[in-house]
């Protein structure tokens, strides 16, 4: 059980690092200035908790096993990235991340 | 009669130059550099986190992973680690997050690779079904966005 919860949270912090680094860096700009920087530093933050969390679980578990849970991201971050960050979300994406988290799926079930 | 010259305007202050965007084949390879990376720094990190067990102070939860820190195979890891978000960085200023992420999943292609290669794990039937699946979603979004965009 407590296993699964860090597995999820390792997994919903690594998203939030993601979403928080987009408008962070930005090459449009799409962030004030004095945000950037305090953007940043949450991703890095969000991401550092959760890189911590996979060295932890790591010890438990088989790598080829706990890597593949990353593979969900992909579909909660194109979600989000089309939600929150409005990004144009293509057929071939929607198509391509369904793919890839199918493929994802199948090595960490096998 | 005389005339005199206008003054030249004043100069207007110059907008700072908009950072040089990658080409598509740029933004591709950084993205694969990523994945090469990370790959090499899950394989570290595993290496490290199995020898280091039981290292570290006892009043730390293991959970927290922190024990690790005693193998120079995980602080190897954390550089693999690195190079891979600097890479990432510099990609994800130019390209869409989803498109960035959805490609940088390459690595759960190299990882099972390397695990089978270098630490002897073995890759089903199944699995390898996955890694083509990961493989064609590649495909899927990569093809149309370097021919669509050229220069991201």
């Amino acid at each position: 059980m407590l296993t699964n919860v860090l597995i999820a949270v390792w997994l919903l912090t690594f998203v939030l690092g993601q979403l928080l680094l987009k408008p962070a860096l930005d090459a449009e700009r799409t962030a004030a200035r004095s945000h950037r920087g305090l953007l940043f530093a949450l991703a890095i933050a969000s991401m550092t908790i959760s890189f911590f969390l996979g060295v932890g679980l790591l010890q438990k578990l088989e790598l080829s096993y706990l890597f593949p849970f990353q593979g969900l991201s992909v579909l909660l971050i194109t979600a989000f990235a089309t939600m929150v960050l409005k990004e144009k979300l293509t057929l071939p994406l929607a198509l391509g991340a369904l793919l890839i988290a199918a493929g994802v799926m199948l090595v960490s079930a096998s | 009669m005389t005339t005199t010259a206008a003054p030249p305007p004043p100069a207007l202050p110059q907008a700072p130059a908009p950072p040089r965007r990658p080409s598509a084949l740029g933004a591709l390879l950084l993205i694969g550099l990523t994945a090469l990376f990370g790959a090499g720094s899950e394989l570290c990190l595993k290496v490290g986190a199995v020898r280091a067990t039981g290292a570290g102070p006892d009043w730390l939860p293991a959970w927290l992973g922190l024990g690790g820190l005693a193998s120079g195979w995980v602080w190897g890891g954390i550089v693999f680690t690195l190079l891979a978000f600097l890479t990432y960085l510099r990609a994800v200023r130019f390209v869409p997050l989803g498109v960035v992420f959805a490609l940088s999943n390459f690595v759960h292609v190299l990882i099972p690779l390397g695990a089978w290669g270098f630490l002897g794990e073995s890759i089903s039937g199944r699995r390898w079904l996955g890694i083509a699946l990961v493989l064609a979603g590649l495909f899927v979004i990569a093809r149309p966005y370097a021919r669509v965009e050229g220069r991201l």
